[in-house]
């Protein structure tokens, strides 16, 4: 038991030691590890020390307290190169500005209710400001609530929610980057054909926005006639298979477009895998190194890279503004750019591309 | 007659089901099609051959979806960083299975804690320990040969590799000391301790092989999606339990079969495979997969004992 003991407080110094010095990853990944070797270590004695471990984490976590300020920072999921781009924005301004970045959050975009437990944990902490991407625009307006009551300036970077709580909404105008792409698609398969949309997840406020801006661009676009409309659930094997069921069901597919990177990846695979890479366009929104891979190879024809990096720059400028009392602007749009091969090795095109270096 | 088609009643579920599939959706019937969903039931159905055994002792795994994502991260770091061969790579994702059902198996039989507990514990540690080796990030795992399992170069070759296995075992749990002694102990454990098996010895076994099949189609996933992704096989211990149910496995322990298990795996993409062709709306495939499951599960326990075969 003794032994037990010793092990369940190793994993804990690990735990922090490794928060401490490698803060870049962000807590949640290593609560979840230690939330595992606990369960674990407990289940394997009888239970008797159950009450002390857990009593650990909040001690180290709040002796990090500084005079500096304290920002909390939330993306939807924590492993897509597009969250690290907007942590590499974050971490900038927050050099820049000289404030503490807090980086935490979900391990997958659908898990709303580990993000409210991340921000209600924020709340508790006292961070001068949230900065956060909402995994669905109706479930965090509870939170957003608490926060503000909390005298918490909350900035939503990314997906915004239905409310007029948070200070700004710094994004991507997500209508605006799918109409690019329904008519960038056009394009690559001469003004007519069939074609299908993959979004992510049903409820998610791009998600949505995308679906909305791809199929009011259709109408502007009377030879595209939209065929499925087929969701990835964020998931790279999911996207594939319902990219084999979209062109199975409709053999004359002529384009697809992917919402984000694991549909993106997805469809790829699964267009490879059929032999008809070059013959069913793909364009899809944004550029991780896999996606860029694909472009290069010709599986998919374009990319509308939005800007991650300025989300997280902003988001964090916007809460230092807020903090300190200078006005926000209600919508920061990011911008997007459609990157096909023929525009890729201009040298501004190759800074979005790579804004972490290659 | 009715005994055997009580037996083997996931085949005729399946059969019947893709008939109205196949009358309902002229797509369905397509060679390309069937191919494709043989060939995406691959993963889940070894998962689930090895979630099986482990059901048959009364069991539960409920980390094997992690620890297949977890052995992709550690196969394709190996191969990124290190370019091993491709037959190691392998080797070292079915290891890491290997290892965690091991811990799996020494602390449910040795440790007398509940399978469901430590698996629990295991689903989360293993997870967490595939996103810190990942640092997050999605690892590319684009290599010409590695891509063959995976189906790359030949949508048989996974299909081929899914029905080699589940025949091994099905004839391993058939034929072998092993294979009657897991049926034994889901049937009664203490009788079959009495009768002298080395039940602990053989529930770690179970614990063993099902890692090692995780830790494989882990291996596999990445390679069928040029990715291993931290968050792979997200839910796929419930996919697999699903499938075993499905197939005629029993919770209680002591029923099932491979045969029925993959059975049980493809009766559910083929029901996926219908919607997604049909573009059903995401929500109703939900509600309809999760209706079937029990609707299904439900007649088997019917017919069962209309034919004497539920252990009551």
């Amino acid at each position: 038991m003794l032994v037990l003991v010793i092990v369940i407080m190793f994993v804990i110094v690990i735990a922090i030691v490794n928060e401490t010095m490698f803060s870049t990853l962000g807590g949640t990944i290593m609560n979840r590890t230690l939330c595992g070797l606990i369960v674990l270590a407990i289940a394997t004695g009888c239970g008797g020390q159950a009450s002390s471990p857990p009593a650990q984490q909040p001690a180290a976590t709040t002796s990090a307290k500084k005079e500096r300020l304290e920002i909390g920072v939330v993306p939807k999921g924590i492993s897509h190169q597009f969250w690290l781009t907007v942590k590499a924005g974050a971490d900038t301004a927050g050099a820049e500005f000289n404030a503490n970045i807090r980086w935490q959050g979900p391990d997958k975009e659908t898990e709303i209710d580990k993000q409210v437990n991340i921000l209600e944990d924020m709340i508790s902490r006292r961070v001068d400001a949230i900065v956060m991407a909402a995994c669905d625009e109706n479930g965090l307006t509870n939170v957003i609530k608490k926060a503000v009551e909390a005298k918490i300036p909350v900035i939503t970077i990314d997906s915004g929610v239905k409310s007029d709580l948070p200070v700004t909404l710094v994004a991507t105008d997500n209508v605006a980057g799918a109409k690019a792409a329904a008519h960038e698609l056009a394009r690559l398969i001469g003004n007519e054909g069939e074609v299908g949309l993959m979004p992510f997840i049903p409820g998610a406020a791009t998600s949505e926005l995308r679906e909305q801006g791809f199929k009011e661009a259709l109408k502007e676009l009377p030879g595209l006639k939209l065929v499925a409309t087929l969701y990835c659930q964020s998931d790279v094997a999911k996207g594939m298979n319902v990219t084999q069921d979209m062109m199975t069901a409709n053999p004359n597919l002529k384009g697809i477009f992917a919402a984000n990177e694991p549909g993106a990846i997805g469809a790829a695979q699964a267009i490879k895998a059929a032999g008809k890479a070059g013959q069913i366009k793909l364009i899809a929104f944004d550029a991780s190194d896999e996606e860029i891979q694909m472009l290069k190879d010709g599986t998919l024809q374009a990319l509308v890279v939005q800007n991650p990096f300025q989300m997280g720059y902003q988001g964090v400028k916007a809460a230092i503004d807020a903090i300190q009392g200078r006005p926000v602007e209600k919508r920061i749009d990011t911008g997007v750019t459609v990157v096909t091969m023929e525009n890729f090795h201009q040298p501004d095109i190759q800074k979005l591309l790579y804004p972490l270096g290659k | 007659m009715r005994s055997i088609l009580a037996r083997h009643s996931p085949l005729v579920i399946l059969a019947g089901l893709c008939i109205v599939v196949a009358v309902l959706s002229p797509e369905f019937r397509t060679a390309d099609n069937l191919k494709s969903v043989a060939y995406r039931t691959s993963v889940v159905g070894i998962i689930a051959t090895g979630q099986i055994l482990v059901i048959l002792t009364a069991g539960i795994d409920l980390s094997v979806g992690s620890v297949a994502a977890l052995s992709g991260v550690v196969a394709c770091t190996l191969m990124k960083n290190h370019a091993l061969p491709v037959p190691l790579v392998i080797g070292s994702g079915i290891l890491t299975g290997l290892i965690c059902g091991l811990l799996n198996g020494f602390f449910a039989a040795k440790g007398r804690i509940p399978p469901f507990i430590v698996t629990l514990g295991m689903m989360m540690a293993a997870r967490g320990g595939a996103l810190l080796l990942s640092g997050g990030r999605q690892i590319s795992a684009i290599s010409d040969t590695f891509a063959i399992i995976g189906g790359m170069r030949g949508w048989w070759i996974p299909v081929a590799i899914t029905l080699a296995i589940a025949a091994v075992f099905s004839v391993m749990l058939t034929f072998t000391r092993f294979g009657r002694a897991l049926y034994a102990i889901g049937g009664n454990l203490n009788a079959a301790r009495l009768s002298g098996i080395p039940v602990d010895r053989m529930r770690i076994g179970a614990f063993v092989l099902c890692g090692m099949l995780a830790g494989f189609a882990g291996v596999m996933l990445a390679s069928r999606t040029g990715v291993a992704s931290p968050n792979a096989a997200d839910g796929g211990e419930l996919d697999a339990i699903a499938a075993c149910v499905i197939g005629g496995g029993s919770l209680m322990g002591g029923e099932g079969g491979c045969v029925g298990t993959l059975a049980g795996a493809l009766i559910m993409n083929v029901l996926v495979n219908f919607c997604n062709l049909k573009n059903i709306n995401p929500a109703w495939q939900k509600v309809l997969v999760g209706a079937l499951i029990v609707i299904l599960v439900y007649y088997d326990n019917l017919r069962k004992r209309r034919a004497g075969l539920l252990k009551e």
